[in-house]
């Protein structure tokens, strides 16, 4: 099935009042480019749009729904409506669904509507179309909409974004959800076999732990729910920011070049630590005295010569009835010799002060070695090193704010304000789901100590296996377990034949993008993206290359997974050199059915001419706002009446000529 | 069981995450370990001072178990006066090191390795009272905690210590 976006509307919102559609003879199109310039709520359509689609709008507070109010007109309400067309020709589907968005600025709050079914109407309320169930969701979407750090976030090592893209995708979030009914049932069944005392004891602790588990997983809930906005405020505050840094080019390359050099750095800092540690675990290596004290120890156990015999050999001897040179024992001979047995070392502390003798050799002969490489001296070079480049980031922002106008540099306070939010909620999250830890220990305290979700999972399985043996219920909880096992290995291994066969996918669509013999591909899909080439890792691609694996790997997910919506980027190509625009823009029709960029005047040189689809295919608008500061580009609208929408605040103009001649000489970031 | 002070965790938070070198209580337990030892301090705490952290020594300390061992040997040793001799090492290795523990250490020598991580984190947090990120940590550790350390004479020796 294709889903594709037939256009929008917008009115009483910061971004102007536009009427945008994607149609040509009633077809949407394939490629499809929106030049707005700085300023103009490029970042704002595409929240809308993710709202629309996702009903995150239902999580807004009255301060965020009434930042969506217009400045400029400051009216009581405003409207977004967005409509799609949903085409499967398999099923004969052809159908239109909208989604309304009613802003009440006044009360703070926003109402959404649905047209579902054109003999229906308009309804009241988000209502997916039975088609999209499993797909509009925040993580679903965000496959397809392209905004903020999104296409660094599906390569980065130690991000999970690629395989919880085709977990959500695919249905297997849900595994966890039939985990708790089985849990639910089993628990319930548990409590009806309790007879004693004892029983009843060990099924109240258990019952705690299970209290205690679902009090963790409404935490983790919150905290995932809290994000949601966050994260979203976030991608908003971060487009908004980036949108007044695009007015500082030059600064703005610059402070990417500095944040790309300080990353390096502490790439390299975080390596040197981990070498710096692995060598003060080494004992010798912290001091020349430990050095010389354990070598005094070991020449001393030689001189004494220890560890010696064994005691367990005169024992042994003792047991025969002579000894070795032929004597017969007799029974004060005997007792004599198991009486002295006991000052000689046993097998057991033989074999240890064997094993130090001999790490004393290894392991100072070892520090020798590690000390040869200086960690420490590297150590303190390279947080020297990151310490310059980070300040040098902070300095070129620091500059860059104060180049901004007061309004700006709100926003850019707001945003790292709603960034260090996040960062704590995202640490707070990583905790709770931390495995860490031994779990003999921690089930045997009290169970608010343990805050990881999964340790007290574990701790619930011990201690309901514990208590099956009481209650003579260990077949049903092995038949749990073993069930909840066959599901997670079926989820597991499904979800591993999805990476193998996306992974392909991507790599083939990959070939085509990229220019013939590029060394790159994506080697494997964990829980990123890993690009490397002939099996050999590589941490990142370039700025172009990393846009085409974003995008080979996002297409290929929504093919396979049988519906295909459009790929919305905002700035698509600001990353990439004029070549790669080039080839990135020719190979793009043939990667999705319908792409919708927004992008600057500066993105287009290499890119737009690339496009080359018939113009049957395209739709090229350019939108900006109706101000005096923009009379320029109103003198040059078309005369044609069918290419210019003029609405109070803004004129849409779908002339190929005029998108490609707009050059915004001065960007207007009043808003 | 490894035994760490109570507050350690709370005091050491802020070191363990994803790329950091710290890993697991054990990393912290064994850092504090060393200046307790090295600084000749050990605390006798009660339970409630302290927080289990694992029966077995991790998997990235245990190529230097029989290295820990030595250094509690050695401790043990120098504790006991001058002059040592065979009679006394031997009683000294049976009452410290056992071969069934997977740590080598007998429980004895646990407690032992306890009191000295529990008064090795109080001289730490004494000096740091909050610490900061794990690489500005382990530059403080190496170039501020350590030179404190393993400097008493029983550490210092020109000649063998040991006799008879």
């Amino acid at each position: 099935m294709l889903v594709s976006i037939s256009g929008w509307e917008s009115t009483g919102l910061r971004c102007p009042d536009t009427k945008v559609s994607f149609l040509k003879g009633g077809n949407p199109c394939g490629i499809n480019l929106v030049q707005m310039p700085n300023g103009t709520g490029k970042s704002t359509i595409i929240e809308l749009i993710s709202a629309a689609l996702t009903n995150s709008a239902s999580n807004w507070d009255t301060r965020k729904i009434r930042e969506f109010r217009s400045k400029l007109q400051e009216s009581d309400s405003g409207q977004f409506i967005l409509t799609l067309l949903l085409n499967d020709s398999d099923q004969e589907l052809n159908k239109k669904v909208v989604f309304q968005m009613d802003f009440d600025f006044v009360s703070g709050t926003v109402n959404l509507s649905t047209l579902n079914d054109s003999t229906v109407g308009l309804e009241i309320g988000w209502r997916v179309p039975r088609e999209l169930t499993a797909f509009l969701n925040s993580k679903c979407v965000e496959v397809f909409v392209f905004k903020g750090d999104k296409v660094q976030n599906l390569i980065e090592y130690g991000r999970d974004d690629a395989e919880s893209s085709i977990k959500h995708f695919f249905g297997l979030s849900h595994v966890d959800e039939i985990h708790e009914i089985v849990e639910k049932d089993f628990m319930s069944r548990q409590e009806g076999v309790r007879t004693d005392k004892g029983q009843a004891r060990q099924q109240g602790v258990l019952n705690k732990w299970v209290e205690w588990h679902k009090e963790l997983e409404r935490t983790k809930h919150d905290y995932e729910e809290k994000l949601i906005p966050l994260r979203s405020s976030y991608d908003d505050l971060r487009a908004r920011v980036s949108d007044i840094m695009d007015g500082m080019i030059q600064n703005k390359s610059q402070l990417a070049e500095y944040e790309a050099d300080r990353d390096k750095a502490k790439e390299q800092l975080s390596s040197g630590s981990q070498t710096a540690f692995a060598a003060i675990q080494n004992p010798f290596f912290i001091s020349q005295n430990i050095n010389s004290s354990m070598t005094s120890l070991k020449r001393n156990l030689d001189k004494m010569k220890l560890p010696g015999t064994s005691g367990e050999f005169f024992k042994e001897i003792a047991e025969d009835d002579a000894c070795i040179c032929g004597r017969t024992f007799d029974q004060q001979s005997r007792d004599y010799l198991l009486e002295n047995s006991q000052s000689y070392l046993s097998d057991n502390h033989i074999a240890i002060i064997n094993g130090i003798k001999s790490d004393i050799d290894n392991h100072s002969y070892l520090a020798v070695e590690q000390e040869k490489e200086k960690p420490f001296e590297k150590l303190t070079m390279l947080q020297g090193d990151y310490y310059l480049k980070d300040d040098r980031v902070t300095r070129q922002k620091t500059l860059m704010r104060d180049e901004s106008t007061p309004m700006q540099q709100l926003l850019i306070d707001e945003f790292q304000e709603v960034t260090l939010q996040k960062e704590n909620l995202e640490n707070r999250l990583k905790y709770i789901q931390n495995e860490d830890g031994d779990i003999r220990i921690m089930g045997r305290g009290s169970h608010r100590d343990c805050k990881k979700i999964p340790l007290v999972k574990k701790i619930i399985k011990a201690k309901q296996e514990e208590l099956a043996q009481i209650n003579d219920t260990v077949q049903e909880f092995n038949a749990k377990e073993k069930f909840k096992r066959i599901l997670l290995l079926a989820s597991e291994s499904t979800l591993e034949k999805l990476k193998v066969e996306l992974c392909a996918q991507s790599n083939s669509k990959l070939k085509t993008i990229l220019p013939e013999g590029t060394p790159l591909e994506i080697l494997e899909i964990k829980e990123h993206i890993q690009l490397g080439f002939n099996g050999k890792k590589q941490h990142l691609g370039s700025g172009g290359q990393n846009v085409s694996v974003a995008y080979s790997f996002a297409t290929s997910l929504l093919e396979r997974s049988g519906v295909q919506f459009p790929l919305i980027v905002d700035h698509p190509v600001t990353a990439l050199q004029e070549s790669a625009r080039r080839g990135l823009g020719q190979k793009l029709s043939s990667i999705c059915h319908q792409f919708i960029g927004f992008i600057i005047d500066t993105e287009k040189a290499g890119f737009v001419d690339s496009l080359n689809p018939v113009d049957e295919q395209a739709t090229y608008i350019t939108l900006f706002r109706n101000i005096p500061g923009n009379q320029h580009f109103i003198d040059l609208l078309p005369d044609d009446n069918q290419l210019v929408f003029k609405s109070e605040n803004a004129y849409v103009c779908t002339d190929k000529n005029f998108f490609k001649n707009f050059h915004d000489v001065e960007s207007d970031l009043s808003e | 069981m490894f035994k760490i002070h109570r507050d350690a965790k709370r005091w050491s938070d802020k070191l363990l995450y994803s790329t950091s070198p710290f890993k697991t209580q054990f990393d912290i337990y064994y850092l504090s370990f060393i200046v307790g030892i090295g600084l000749g301090r050990s605390v006798q705490f009660e339970g409630a001072m302290t927080t289990d952290i694992t029966r077995d020594v991790p998997k990235n300390f245990l190529e230097y178990r029989h290295s820990l061992a030595g250094l509690l040997l050695v401790s043990g040793l120098n504790n006991a006066g001058l002059p040592l001799n065979k009679t006394l090492v031997k009683s000294r290795v049976q009452e410290l090191l056992d071969s069934h523990s997977q740590s080598f250490l007998s429980e004895k020598a646990t407690e032992l390795m306890n009191c000295f991580a529990f008064a090795g984190f109080e001289a730490m947090r004494e000096e740091m009272p909050r610490v900061p990120e794990a690489h500005d940590f382990l530059i403080w550790y190496h170039n501020v905690m350590l030179p404190k350390c393993f400097q008493d004479d029983i550490w210092n020796f020109q000649d063998d210590i040991i006799t008879g």
